[in-house]
């Protein structure tokens, strides 16, 4: 489907020390479409944070593929050629693609001390002029009812206005998909539900695929589907009937994975 | 499940008194006034007949206003009996609402089969524990629809919305607590099928050049 987000079959492991190796996600298969929220509740050290950024593209997976828009992220080696090639081109004459298809969000210091206006504003300088970007990021925290964090600087900002200037920084760019590692974990209950409830509306009004990987089930309260990963394996319920089925066998169904594994 | 319905079913006696103090009413809307007050994660349909029909045993609850029969409510069309407390239902509903909470047993079909699976193939095991994993989750989800449908529909006092967020934080919590406790059993039984099997390897693989 446009603009999807699809895992299908990814494994995931890293070395521990040389004989060992840690299994991080074992065939795990999902999919994020446009407009929905899917949670992934998971426990600490669960691979939460790996398959997020399995997600963005951050992280090669050893098996499986990732799929954005119908296109793999990896295995496209001419595509991803090409697209390099064109990126080079248009840097070199000073213009970059000034939106990104996915943002992955976390809450962790943005590494400059200036103020969170500023901060969203200078990341976007690479593809926006100065003013321009500056105009977005404002807009961008607007969007997301920080506005009166603007000329402040991270350090100074409570816990629920940080996720909220994160998920500013993640929309600034105008992304399909959004990638939400466990923004809310730290935030009391009345506040994890407004920055829920934030995420739940974006997603409706902007068709932006949010997928957010989350501690407790509180946190999935806004979320149009929930899927749990432990050891590895991604369960999940099988989405609602789509209109047409693009990518047909790749909702984890448990028996299936067993017929498969065993 | 069946024992959280023993146990919700012992205090549900409890829910429906407190309930009719506050406004006599029909066992229908009682399960509807229930499901709103307490979410729909403990307590099944039909849970306030039940109770009603134990009270009535008791002399705890009878229907409204005997002598008239004018207490009478439609509900879907059918004329239903309006039941309210009698003095000593209020008093215990009183005694029950100030006694010290006890702790629910936590006892689950699952839990029993865990602890009598003894030798057993463990794959069959891991997959029943899979199953209720994902019917937690399902069930999580539908609950999640529910919580947003109400508070998508209806203006709400600050209070309200407070008292709206802890009762869903309670039924959240209370899914949380089931899906992690199955999370951590599937992972360890993986993890111990796993051993066996690598156990298990070696030897099958010398058996041929015996």
């Amino acid at each position: 489907m446009e603009g999807s987000l699809v895992l299908r079959g990814v494994w995931l492991s890293y070395p521990r020390g040389r004989r060992h190796v840690v299994r991080v996600l074992v065939d795990v298969s999902l999919e994020v479409r446009p407009g929905e929220v899917v949670a992934v509740l998971a426990q600490r050290a669960q691979g939460k944070t790996s398959l997020l950024r399995v997600a963005a593209g951050m992280e090669r997976p050893d098996r499986g593929s990732v799929l954005f828009a119908g296109r793999d992220m990896w295995r496209d080696g001419e595509d991803a050629r090409r697209r390099r090639h064109h990126r080079r081109r248009r840097r070199r004459r000073g213009v970059c693609s000034s939106s990104v298809p996915i943002a992955l969000v976390r809450a962790s210091h943005p590494g400059v001390d200036v103020p969170v206006e500023e901060g969203i504003a200078l990341a976007l300088t690479g593809s926006h002029r100065g003013r321009e970007a500056r105009e977005l990021a404002a807009r961008a925290l607007e969007d997301v009812g920080a506005s009166e964090c603007a000329q402040r600087h991270w350090d100074d900002l409570g816990d629920g206005e940080r996720a909220r200037v994160a998920i500013a920084q993640g929309i600034s760019r105008d992304p399909k998909v959004l990638l939400v590692d466990d923004l809310t974990s730290t935030l009391a209950l009345d506040e994890a539900e407004d920055v829920a409830i934030l995420l739940h509306s974006l997603a409706a009004e902007r068709g932006l695929g949010v997928l957010v990987g989350v501690g407790d089930a509180q946190a999935t309260r806004w979320s149009d589907r929930v899927a749990t990963l432990a050891g590895g394996a991604l369960i999940m319920e099988p989405p609602p009937p789509s209109q047409t089925p693009d990518y047909p066998n790749i909702i984890d169904f448990p028996g299936d994975r067993n017929a498969t594994a065993g | 499940m069946a024992s959280t319905i023993q146990q919700s079913e012992m205090s549900a006696g409890e829910i429906v008194l407190g309930l009719l103090i506050e406004q006599p009413d029909t066992c229908y809307h009682l399960d509807k006034r229930i499901a709103e007050r307490l979410g729909s994660a403990q307590f099944s349909r039909g849970a306030a007949s039940r109770a009603v029909e134990r009270l009535l045993e008791r002399k705890l609850v009878r229907p409204a206003d005997v002598e008239a029969q004018s207490e009478l409510r439609a509900v879907d069309g059918r004329k239903k009996t309006v039941y309210e407390t009698t003095p000593s239902g209020v008093d215990h509903f009183e005694r029950w609402l100030r006694a010290s909470t006890q702790t629910p047993p936590v006892r689950e079909e699952l839990h029993a089969k865990i602890a009598l699976w003894g030798s057993a193939e463990l794959p069959r095991l891991i997959e029943i524990v899979r199953e209720a994993e994902l019917a937690c989750t399902m069930q999580l989800s539908d609950a999640n629809r529910e919580v947003r449908a109400d508070r998508d529909t209806s203006e709400v006092s600050e209070w309200e919305r407070t008292m709206q967020l802890i009762v869903s934080a309670g039924e959240a919590t209370w899914w949380d607590a089931r899906i992690k406790w199955l999370q951590n059993v599937r992972v360890y039984l993986e993890r111990e099928h796993a051993r066996r099997q690598s156990e298990a390897g070696p030897q099958r693989r010398r058996a041929p050049a015996r």
